[in-house]
């Protein structure tokens, strides 16, 4: 090696070896080897034959001398190798990418479509409710108790709404939630018994405490929680001041509601009790 | 060994029947068929006359008796503020009433209606309204009912002539009541002589 030109030329075979390696390795990647079984790609290679750009590539090779100095064989097939996980693992990537892309795309629509159709709402908040009833309603409410305990249902006069004081959330009866529609008499979103006419100052409700959005039957859309509360409570309403003012909820029927009954939304009941009458006044109807 | 073995046989064979032969002596057994014929004919007073009309064609009714209204308090106290009321009420029949009502009775024997009628189990109940729709089920299922009925075993006077019966209907979400009802005996029928509503809906 001490000869200058002897230096010279084994530089130039190094600079040549170098840029035919990364031919090489280009072509390979333009051919897509790595995704080939080994035997397929060697076939194609053999073949086919190497491209201009490989073949020239091929043709500059360096001379046995100068293969001891570069890389290997071996090194080469490593890097080919190296070369075909990485490509492998991108695909799986992206194909492991797009399926959690699509299950989190999915998800959100069911969420989506499942609110939409099955509106979830927190529990209600029975003091609020009662509140928003009273601020919302509290005209039409004065304005139907007059039409129910004023007269019969025939029209005929009595003096059941000139004896009661005006409803306000001042003097609203007691709510008691402390069962559910599986607990109450009948399956009931809401109920009166006698001994609640006098419990607590202005008298007791029993409210389910599983009151939810429901389907109006005769409207076909679906009632909110807060509208079949409002319902509810303005049917138990009538039913309560119904039974205060005439001292039993026999006296209640008999006076204050129709022995024709009132028709429910979906027609199945009729219903002859006050609270039907006050909830038809405020609501246009029985529902659900 | 053979003989043995069948005499064996057969003794076990007549202990077993013996057992299950009815050891009610024949008083006892007209005792409760003449009440349960009683109660029958007192459910069939109230139901005719209270629920079976508007077209109703099947009767809906739980499969066991209920005391009175559970969710009202005790039912002596219940009875106290309904004998206000049923003025003509008898201790006796009240005596008779909670005495009958301490326990659950099965009702499919003792109903007997002029239009069809239907026992409703628990199970069935917990199906539709706690597992299913409600009442938008339960009038698919059995349309052109009244609704869901409860009744108590009812209670006599000492000469029969007065009966005392808790009966509870509902028939939508918010359609339902429940009273206890005097019922007296008048040319060998019994009719409803007064009701007193314990709850409504």
């Amino acid at each position: 090696m001490a000869c200058p030109i002897c230096a010279d030329l084994l530089l130039m075979n190094q600079q040549q070896l170098k840029s035919g390696v990364d031919a090489i390795l280009a072509c390979r990647v333009v051919l897509n080897f790595s995704l080939m079984k080994p035997a397929a790609a060697k076939e194609k290679r053999r073949s086919s034959g190497p491209s201009r750009s490989c073949d020239r590539a091929s043709r500059m090779r360096a001379p046995k001398p100068a293969r001891a100095i570069g890389p290997t064989t071996s090194y080469l097939q490593t890097r080919i190798r190296g070369s075909r996980l990485y490509e492998a693992a991108l695909i799986l990537a992206f194909i492991e990418l797009s399926r959690r892309l699509h299950q989190a795309y999915r998800q959100a629509y069911d969420k989506q479509a499942a609110d939409w159709l099955l509106p979830q709402e927190p529990a209600p908040n029975i003091d609020e409710l009662k509140k928003e009833f009273y601020k919302k309603y509290q005209k039409k409410l004065a304005r139907c108790i007059w039409q129910v305990f004023g007269q019969d249902y025939q029209g005929n006069p009595l003096n059941g709404a000139a004896i009661l004081p005006r409803q306000t959330l001042r003097n609203a009866p007691a709510i008691d939630t402390s069962r559910t529609t599986a607990s109450t008499p009948g399956n009931a979103l809401g109920f009166v018994s006698t001994s609640d006419l006098q419990r607590g100052r202005f008298g007791t409700i029993n409210m389910a405490s599983n009151i939810g959005p429901m389907m109006n039957q005769s409207t076909g859309v679906m009632m909110t929680t807060a509208e079949v509360w409002n319902r509810t409570y303005a049917h138990e309403l009538g039913n309560l001041l119904g039974g205060r003012i005439a001292g039993s909820l026999s006296g209640a029927d008999t006076l204050f509601g129709d022995p024709r009954g009132i028709e429910n939304a979906s027609r199945t009941y009729r219903d002859p009790d006050p609270g039907a009458r006050l909830e038809t006044c405020m609501f246009g109807g029985v529902a659900p | 060994m053979d003989k043995r073995f069948v005499v064996l046989l057969l003794m076990v064979l007549i202990a077993g029947c013996a057992a299950m032969i009815d050891r009610t002596s024949p008083v006892n057994r007209d005792l409760v068929r003449s009440e349960s014929e009683a109660d029958a004919s007192v459910y069939k007073s109230i139901i005719e006359a209270m629920y079976v009309k508007d077209g109703i064609k099947l009767i809906v009714v739980r499969d066991h008796t209920v005391p009175g209204n559970l969710s009202d308090g005790a039912l002596n106290e219940q009875l106290q503020r309904a004998a206000k009321e049923l003025t003509l009420l008898s201790q006796e029949t009240v005596a008779d009433f909670l005495r009958k009502n301490s326990e659950q009775h099965s009702l499919t024997s003792t109903l007997k209606l002029n239009v069809d009628l239907k026992p409703m189990s628990e199970s069935e109940s917990k199906a539709i309204f706690q597992e299913g729709k409600g009442w938008e089920d339960f009038y698919k299922k059995y349309p052109n009912s009244q609704g869901i009925m409860e009744l108590s075993k009812p209670g006599f006077n000492g000469d029969a002539t007065q009966a005392l019966v808790y009966v509870a209907n509902q028939g939508s979400w918010k359609g339902g009541a429940g009273y206890y009802v005097l019922l007296v005996k008048e040319n060998n029928a019994w009719k409803i002589g007064k009701r007193y509503t314990s709850w409504v809906s």
